[in-house]
């Protein structure tokens, strides 16, 4: 996990408290706290925003109506977390097959990174990337988010996922590889237009 | 590779995106719901409480029924030609010792402790005795003559009341007599008795108030005069479940992710119930009841499946059947559509049972016991599934309801068995409280993915009034 790098708000044992009790308003301030962070790991694992609208609300209800099961003595935020994460898993998992693999046959020789870290980051930003994802098809998507955001290993992967650690493997390579030629397409539409 | 990770760990990580506003307004409209099914069973709750209290009031009064005074007086009865015994029709009072008093009609051998009372002629003074006893009676035996009745005293003071009474009046020999009909007996001073006699006019004027006694029954000895009909309203909330068979699987859902997605919520019963009283035991019951049976199912995705016509259709697997989505959500459905269903999705299925049961019933003064068993018949009048499918950019989703669900069965058949208590108000009006099992023999559906056959413990409440 690398929820140490976002620095997420904890709400007070209080607000929890009041939320277990049914208090709207304290729901409220607590949806409003945790809402923005966590409507990033939604898009990330959806396909369009209309799909991370459903997870997140879907998300959100099962948090409220099982916050009594919270241990108070972990993360808040990676428990609420690790539910947004599930709740697209178990989309992910109601509709296998929706989306046709594509192939990277093609994408070989696009490969070529010529571009910094630094001008990659200066030329896209979090929303262009979380785009790019959401393109991958949704096999991929899910590895690739598992894998890199979640910090998972493919044996517990392909046990989430149902598949095997050698597709979880190849679907993460897959991943990577339509990432960076997309990438690099722009990278090289972005440095046409520059020069 | 591990470039691209970093690429996109490091810029998406730290970014936040505030969502819509619709979104929490969904979650709180959802919230509601919660909050309104949990004061649904909080209600369920309270209902189960208000039930128990009723069983315990009923068991508290059958208590008390069976441990009412102890009869006392022994058994007397009285024949005469008329009401009134004179030297014409020489009356006859017979009088049953004790040991005779619960068997009915009187065995030979009681006769010995039989007493003669000529109108005039025997010279033993008869007592009449005006006190005001607690007086209970009962019928022990019919004249020769069809048209007198003679009551045994039930009198709890009989005992205590000994030592006040004049020697040799009363019930000094154990006996207590009243002679029935009407109170020119207590006028009467050619009464006479073989013995000494105490005649309880309390008991005597109570004769016409006591259910069940009334002028024009005639007491034989045998069951002949208790009302053979009787009908009863009845009520219950029903707690039922389903036992499941798995007969296929459906999309890749077994007999575990359909039940599990369901919810047995509240059921009702209510109907009309005749009694026909065969002999003073058993007793044949009939009628006609409905019942209200409702599912609530938590949201799922619903994809389109080829069918038998070759077309792509939507159809939700239930406990009851194969509910079909009507393609106004997608027209023309292909194999990788889907329709996530919201929140309000529900199954209801609404049935009218005929049953047919044998009762045994065990009266005991105003209680009466009884245990049942008997066969229902139930025709399916209505079933249908509503569901929800939100959309994209609005607050509200839209209801569909679903009448058409493939493999219901119209009538399936079932058992009952049950046990209950009877108290009787009054001469008409009686109230019962009955825990009912019902039990499907027959499921209520047939080639569907799960066969249902739904059982459920009503406790049943009814009021009856007797023909």
């Amino acid at each position: 996990m690398y929820l140490n790098e976002v620095q997420y708000l904890e709400p007070s044992s209080h607000l929890i408290n009041s939320c277990v009790e049914g208090d709207r308003h304290s729901q409220s301030q607590l949806y409003a706290m945790s809402a923005p962070g966590m409507f990033t790991v939604c898009l990330r694992y959806s396909r369009n925003r209309e799909e991370a609208e459903e997870v997140m609300q879907e998300g959100f209800l099962k948090v409220f109506r099982n916050l009594h099961q919270f241990q108070k003595r972990g993360s808040f935020q990676g428990w609420i977390r690790k539910i947004m994460v599930n709740t697209a898993l178990e989309k992910f998992r109601s509709k296998p097959n929706l989306y046709p693999l594509l192939s990277i046959d093609g994408l070989e020789e696009n490969l070529q990174n010529d571009f910094s870290f630094e001008y990659i980051l200066h030329e896209l930003d979090a929303k262009d990337l979380i785009l790019m994802i959401q393109h991958l098809p949704i096999g991929y998507r899910m590895v690739f988010n598992l894998h890199i955001f979640e910090g998972m290993k493919h044996r517990e992967i392909s046990e989430s996922l149902g598949i095997s650690e050698g597709t979880s493997k190849s679907n993460l390579h897959d991943a990577r590889k339509i990432l960076q030629a997309q990438i690099a397409a722009r990278m090289t539409v972005a440095s046409k237009n520059g020069s | 590779m591990k470039e691209i990770d970093k690429l996109f760990r490091s810029s998406i990580e730290s970014y936040s995106e505030e969502p819509p506003a619709r979104i929490w307004e969904n979650i709180d409209h959802a919230l509601d719901k919660d909050e309104t099914k949990r004061l649904r069973r909080k209600y369920i709750w309270l209902m189960r409480v208000a039930f128990s209290t009723i069983l315990a009031l009923l068991s508290f009064l059958a208590y008390l029924n069976w441990h009412s005074p102890k009869r006392s007086a022994p058994v007397l009865s009285a024949t005469s030609n008329n009401n009134i015994p004179t030297a014409g029709n020489k009356g006859i009072i017979r009088m049953a010792p004790a040991s005779s008093r619960n068997s009915f009609p009187p065995r030979p051998e009681d006769d010995a402790g039989y007493r003669q009372a000529s109108g005039a002629g025997s010279g033993i003074p008869v007592s009449v005795s005006e006190r005001n006893h607690s007086t209970s009676e009962k019928i022990i035996e019919n004249s020769s003559n069809k048209n007198k009745t003679a009551r045994k005293v039930e009198d709890s003071s009989s005992q205590s009341m000994g030592s006040a009474k004049p020697p040799g009046i009363g019930n000094k020999n154990g006996y207590k007599a009243i002679l029935t009909g009407t109170t020119q007996i207590l006028n009467s001073k050619n009464l006479s008795l073989a013995g000494p006699c105490c005649i309880d006019k309390t008991a005597i004027l109570s004769n016409h108030l006591i259910p069940g006694l009334g002028n024009g029954e005639k007491r034989s000895g045998k069951w002949q005069s208790q009302r053979k009909w009787a009908i009863s309203l009845v009520f219950s909330p029903d707690f039922s479940a389903d036992r499941l068979t798995e007969e296929y699987q459906y999309n890749n859902q077994d007999i575990q992710d359909i039940s599990n997605r369901e919810r047995r919520e509240l059921s009702f019963t209510a109907g009309v119930l005749a009694d026909y009283s065969i002999s003073r035991r058993w007793v044949l019951r009939f009628g006609a009841s409905t019942s209200v049976s409702n599912i609530s199912i938590t949201p799922f995705v619903v994809r389109a499946m080829r069918d038998n016509t070759g077309e792509y259709k939507f159809k939700l697997a239930t406990t009851y059947g194969l509910g079909e989505i009507p393609n106004s959500f997608i027209r023309n459905p292909r194999s990788t559509d889907s329709i996530h269903l919201g929140d309000l999705a529900s199954q209801q299925i609404q049935y009218l049972t005929l049953p047919a049961a044998i009762k045994y019933q065990v009266p005991k003064g105003k209680i009466t016991w009884y245990g049942l068993m008997g066969i229902d018949v139930n025709l399916i009048t209505s079933a249908k599934i509503e569901i929800e499918v939100p959309q994209p950019g609005s607050n509200v989703g839209v209801r569909e309801s679903i009448t058409k669900i493939e493999g219901l069965r119209k009538i399936f058949l079932g058992a009952r068995l049950g046990a209950g208590i009877d108290y009787k108000l009054n001469h008409n009006w009686s109230l019962a409280f009955e825990p009912v099992i019902r039990n499907s023999i027959t499921s209520i559906n047939q080639n569907t993915p799960v066969r249902n056959f739904p059982f459920a413990v009503s406790f049943t409440g009814a009021v009856k009034f007797r023909l």
